[in-house]
């Protein structure tokens, strides 16, 4: 009788274990997959500066044989960056 | 386990019935135990894991918050008025027009396409190569 409530309390036990061990497993892997689509969006932004950045720079390239657009590129102090 | 027990009482065991019945409490109490250490020591270390998942998220939600509330609000409107200089220049000096088809921005299209910070919708690859 006493093994019985023994071995009762053990399995109670090991099923409340396992359901913790799944809500954190699963609080794992939401927080891991938000992580990422966090890191994308970083990573967006980020390749978009590095694109503009290009841009920029070929646009400052250009205005070595279009002197015309040099006036767009020092409104925003690109002319001087460079200098 | 009670059925064996009570079929070993009813039927008058043996006294080597009845050892053998111990020895298998006893083993099973053991394996019991095994499995509820194995089960918690799991239960500790993905306890951990997701503590660090956690942790990671809130930085990073709060440093990529912080990039693109400087983008949205201080980037993007000038690169966008850039922009807008530029495709009118473009308008009058077609060979600057290769210049903003290469980078995608040409016609009404032209705008710096950041990512909101939408929940749960899918974004477009940021390593894909510029719009030609």
């Amino acid at each position: 009788m006493k093994s019985n409530m023994i071995h009762s309390v053990l399995t109670g036990v090991l099923a409340v274990s396992l359901l913790l061990s799944v809500v954190f497993c699963l609080r794992a892997i939401n927080s891991t997959r938000e992580t990422r689509r966090l890191a994308l969006q970083g990573r967006q932004v980020q390749f978009e500066q590095a694109k503009f950045q290009n841009f920029a720079n070929e646009c400052l390239e250009y205005s070595k044989t279009n002197a015309a657009i040099l006036p767009i590129l020092e409104s925003v102090g690109l002319k001087l960056v460079t200098k | 386990m009670n059925d064996l027990q009570s079929q070993s009482s009813s039927s008058g065991d043996s006294p080597e019935t009845s050892r053998l019945y111990a020895a298998l409490q006893g083993r099973l109490t053991t394996l019991l135990l095994a499995m509820v250490v194995l089960s918690g020591t799991v239960t500790v270390y993905l306890y951990q894991q997701q503590r660090y998942a956690v942790q990671d998220r809130d930085v990073t939600k709060q440093a990529v918050t912080q990039l693109l509330q400087g983008f949205q609000q201080q980037q993007k409107p000038i690169m966008e008025n850039f922009l807008g200089k530029l495709q009118e220049y473009g308008k009058t000096h077609p060979n600057f027009v290769p210049l903003l088809t290469k980078y995608g921005y040409t016609g009404q299209t032209a705008t710096v396409t950041a990512p909101t910070p939408a929940p749960g919708l899918p974004q477009p690859d940021p390593l894909a190569p510029p719009k030609q």
